[in-house]
């Protein structure tokens, strides 16, 4: 028998087969992202019981070195600018060429390493007379973290860079900081403060790009609180001012929220279209994995509520394999949840592996504990659904442990809730 | 955003067969041309100036095709529109219209499922020429759906009508009163968990438990706690007591499904479990007397496995006392048709839609299928195409997209079932009935046959 007819392997037995060294992380890696489904006799598969062929790896392995070649040899050239920079006396270059390999990681989805690099560069910035360049690693350290979902530390961040910026009189950078703070709020729903700092940041642009995210920030907050007229009208204005610029990255996040608010309104159809007409929209801005999987999560929400359960999986299957192509792994341990979610409306206590491999995935290399709270809280949720009181309790327990330690009010709130539900019982 | 005036044409026969057609695109006289197409083909033409008005215009009402005048960037709107379209719950098809379209062009959009791609100008022979052809694929003969009688199996349901099935329940009902252990073979989506739970069933454990474990579902670091369970505490993640698959099928049944996926050392303690009748949970000392009837299942070949060191001979043949092996799908006959009617019962039921019919088409994509998952795979077509059915007929349109796109490219293969000669006898005069608009006496004459022996077969095909 050839190798190619052999059985492949499952994702999980290869891991377990290859030791945890540094030199074969980036292999791991890439033997994960070519991994191939099976569907669609496996409504249960999680990304271990993907499939991994070790001959069309091989066949694979030039490709995979070239890459990696290629992101050493930016990372290289950065740090050797950085040095070169040093070495005239230019700090503020040697700052910015620390920013760009952090750019470089980010890009592929390295985001613990491009902190690392950003958190050099804030280190040397800070002991620069001109603060712009401090200003702008700040707003990229603001930017990483509130992507890595730890919403607080990215409000720290923001928070700096705005008093710099104004201390400075630079305006385009205070709107910015403010819109990450508006941003960091919206993620740890505090409306308030969220409508806040997006006001605040249109009181210091007249940049019509800029605004029109800031609007787009208010217009989620309106829906958030349920102010749904009033959503809609910053919506358009922030379509308006995005539409003028023909920025396709602002649309696209516009029609999502678009989508969000149609659905709030129980325009089910309407939603859809709108999501649509965003996914349809990000071939022309490139590589957006992150943009692309918001609007699918949304896509799947939608499907879940609706109880169209079957749409919701499919929809879910699309934004996995893009999760795992472009190894973004607080998106895969959303999407888990929300199978796990879907099963749940199902009552199929085999849906148990969705929320467990979600809660593996948030433990990784860069821990994911707000996510990893949640985790536990749906996944408690989906026991109590199946009569499991003792498991569900417990999960409640966990995860208002882990919230305690990091901090979450709002998901404490509804950990508290489900525990009294639960009590109840 | 505003919908402009529509110009509407209805045409002299838009009823049951008039098409509805949208038309999108700011350049009048095209959709002039269009419009003297549609009015003298009997179809209405409504036309908006743009994307957004024909998306709102599509999500509030149901369109037989929408027709796009791709004006700038051709490419890059022909995937847009295309991907719009497919995933609308009416699901019209496309047609998109260009200034001297490439061959790359037309080929993407072939790719892409679209209906026709025409030159602009657009002249009115091949705009008849297309909306005939959109009609004629249009009009899908409605066949029946076959009575289907359900075995019941306690809360399931065993649909079969095909003679390979019959060993199978023969089997079932001779081991079942037994305590025997049974090993159940079959590609994934046979419905070897049915099978299992029909054994149970109709055995002597009918009233205790029957716990089901997808073992090549559940992570390999997972298995060994989810089948004997865990105290708080064992290992990083065990928040809680838990208690395991085999604990939970005491004096029932545990079915171990996909059994071929186990790990070599969880294969030796599920054999000590055979052997000692007692489990011990991770983490715990006290071992736990259990009482169950192993059920196992997999899609693999033991036998090879075991040849190969993979599988344990002595748990193959604790397992293997009685073996069960289940057929694919597609060699399951007229099942197929069976199925579909079934889960068409079952998901209309949950949607509150009922369903009387499937059409030529649908029936052939079906039967055209791989069923690479068989049943399983069938349900989730079923259970999706009832979500996107309007009325109570399964059309070609509530199947998955990319199956319409190669229906006409699926090759006639011996693999594929052949159709009934009922089947074209029912299509045949379908056919004849709607040539003659329902009138029996010119069908018989049409068809060279007495009108009696045609209005018996009308009510034998439920025509």
């Amino acid at each position: 028998m050839s190798a190619a007819q052999r059985p492949p392997l499952r994702v999980e037995q290869a891991l377990r087969l290859l030791p945890d060294v540094d030199a074969l992380a980036p292999l791991r890696a890439f033997l994960i992202s070519t991994s191939r489904a099976r569907a669609p006799a496996e409504p249960y598969r999680t990304v271990g019981k993907r499939f991994v062929q070790p001959g069309h790896l091989r066949e694979a392995v030039p490709l995979a070195v070239s890459r990696i070649t290629d992101h050493l040899a930016g990372l290289f050239d950065s740090a050797v600018q950085a040095l070169e920079c040093e070495q005239r006396g230019d700090l503020s270059g040697a700052v910015y060429a620390l920013l760009a390999a952090g750019e470089r990681e980010e890009r592929v989805g390295r985001l613990a390493q491009a902190f690392t690099w950003c958190d050099h560069a804030l280190r040397l910035a800070a002991e620069l007379n001109d603060r712009r360049a401090e200003i702008d690693t700040l707003l990229r350290l603001g930017h990483l973290e509130r992507i890595r979902l730890r919403q607080e530390d990215a409000a720290r961040f923001y928070q700096r860079a705005l008093a710099l910026a104004d201390a400075e009189m630079d305006a385009r950078a205070a709107a910015v900081a403010c819109r990450g703070l508006g941003e960091a709020a919206l993620g740890q729903a505090r409306w308030q403060g969220a409508e806040s700092w997006f006001t605040r940041g249109l009181q210091y642009t007249g940049e019509e790009g800029l605004a029109g995210r800031l609007q787009l920030g208010l217009g989620e907050v309106s829906r958030n609180r349920g102010r749904l007229d009033e959503a809609e009208a910053r919506l358009r204005r922030a379509r308006e001012l995005l539409e003028a610029l023909q920025d396709v990255g602002g649309l696209v996040r516009l029609l999502n929220a678009w989508g969000q608010l149609e659905a709030a309104r129980e325009r089910q159809a309407e939603a859809l279209a709108a999501y649509r007409e965003a996914l349809a929209k990000l071939p022309s801005l490139g590589r957006h994995p992150r943009l692309e999987m918001a609007v699918r999560l949304n896509i799947s929400e939608l499907y879940i509520e609706w109880g169209r359960l079957p749409e919701a999986e499919d929809e879910l299957r699309r934004a996995e394999e893009e999760a795992i192509l472009h190894n973004v792994p607080r998106f895969l341990a959303r999407i888990y949840v929300m199978l796990g979610q879907a099963r749940a409306r199902q009552r199929d206590d085999a849906g148990f592996v969705f929320f467990e491999k979600a809660i593996e995935l948030c433990r990784g290399s860069d821990p994911l504990p707000h996510l990893e709270a949640e985790a536990y809280l749906e996944y408690a949720l989906f026991r109590r659904e199946l009569g499991d009181t003792d498991e569900a309790r417990a999960y409640l327990e966990r995860a208002r442990e882990i919230l305690e330690s990091v901090g979450d009010g709002n998901t404490l709130a509804r950990v508290d809730a489900a525990l009294a539900l639960v009590e109840r019982h | 955003m505003t919908v402009s005036p529509g110009v509407i044409l209805p045409g002299p026969d838009h009823g049951v067969h008039g098409l509805r057609l949208l038309g999108v695109g700011e350049d009048s006289a095209v959709f002039r041309e269009l419009e003297r197409c549609a009015e003298s083909e009997g179809a209405a033409l409504e036309r908006v100036r743009d994307a957004a008005a024909a998306l709102r215009a599509i999500a509030r009402e149901s369109w037989n095709a929408v027709m796009v005048l791709l004006a700038q960037d051709p490419d890059e709107q022909l995937g847009w529109w295309a991907d719009v379209l497919r995933n609308m719950p009416r699901r019209p098809r496309l047609i998109v219209m260009a200034p001297g379209p490439s061959i790359g062009f037309a080929l993407r959009a072939a790719q892409l499922g679209v209906f026709e791609v025409l030159p602009v100008p657009v002249g009115r022979e091949r705009g008849r020429d297309l909306l005939r052809r959109l009609r004629t694929q249009e009009e899908e003969v409605v066949l029946p759906l076959p009575g289907v009688r359900p075995v019941q199996m306690g809360p399931h349901e065993m649909v079969s009508e095909c003679p390979a099935m019959l060993p199978i329940f023969r089997t079932i009902a001779q081991v079942a009163p037994s305590t025997a252990a049974v090993l159940i073979t079959g590609e994934s989506g046979t419905g070897k968990e049915l099978v299992a739970r029909a054994v149970h069933q109709h055995g002597p454990r009918r009233d205790g438990p029957f716990v089901a474990v997808n073992c090549a579902a559940i992570p390999e670091n997972l298995l060994e706690s989810e089948l004997f369970g865990h105290e708080k505490g064992a290992f990083t993640g065990a928040v809680a007591r838990k208690v395991g698959r085999f604990e939970r099928a005491h004096l029932g049944t545990l079915f171990l499904d996909e059994i071929g996926d186990m790990s070599l050392a969880l294969q030796s303690k599920i054999l000590r479990v055979l052997q000692e009748r007692e489990i011990e949970r991770v983490g715990g000392g006290e071992p736990i007397p259990v009482d169950v009837r192993l059920i196992a299942a997999t899609n693999r070949d033991l036998k090879r496995m075991m040849g190969e060191a993979r599988f344990r001979e002595d748990l193959y043949f604790r397992l293997a006392v009685v073996t069960i092996a289940l057929p694919r799908l597609a060699d399951r006959g007229e099942d197929l048709i069976a199925l579909t009617a079934y889960f068409l019962g079952e998901f209309g039921k949950r949607a509150g839609k009922a369903f009387a019919g499937i059409t030529d088409r649908a029936a052939d994509l079906l039967r055209g299928h791989e069923w690479v998952g068989n049943v399983r795979e069938l349900r989730n077509v079923i259970e999706r195409a009832v979500l996107v059915a309007e009325g109570d007929v399964l059309r070609a349109e509530h199947l998955p997209e990319e199956w319409r796109t190669d229906s006409d490219l699926i090759p006639e293969t011996a693999a594929r079932p052949v159709i009934t000669l009922k089947e074209i006898e029912a299509r045949h005069i379908q056919r004849a009935l709607d040539h003659t608009q329902g009138q029996i006496g010119d069908a018989a004459q049409l068809l060279g046959v007495h009108r009696n022996t045609l209005a018996r077969k009308i009510r034998e095909y439920g025509l």
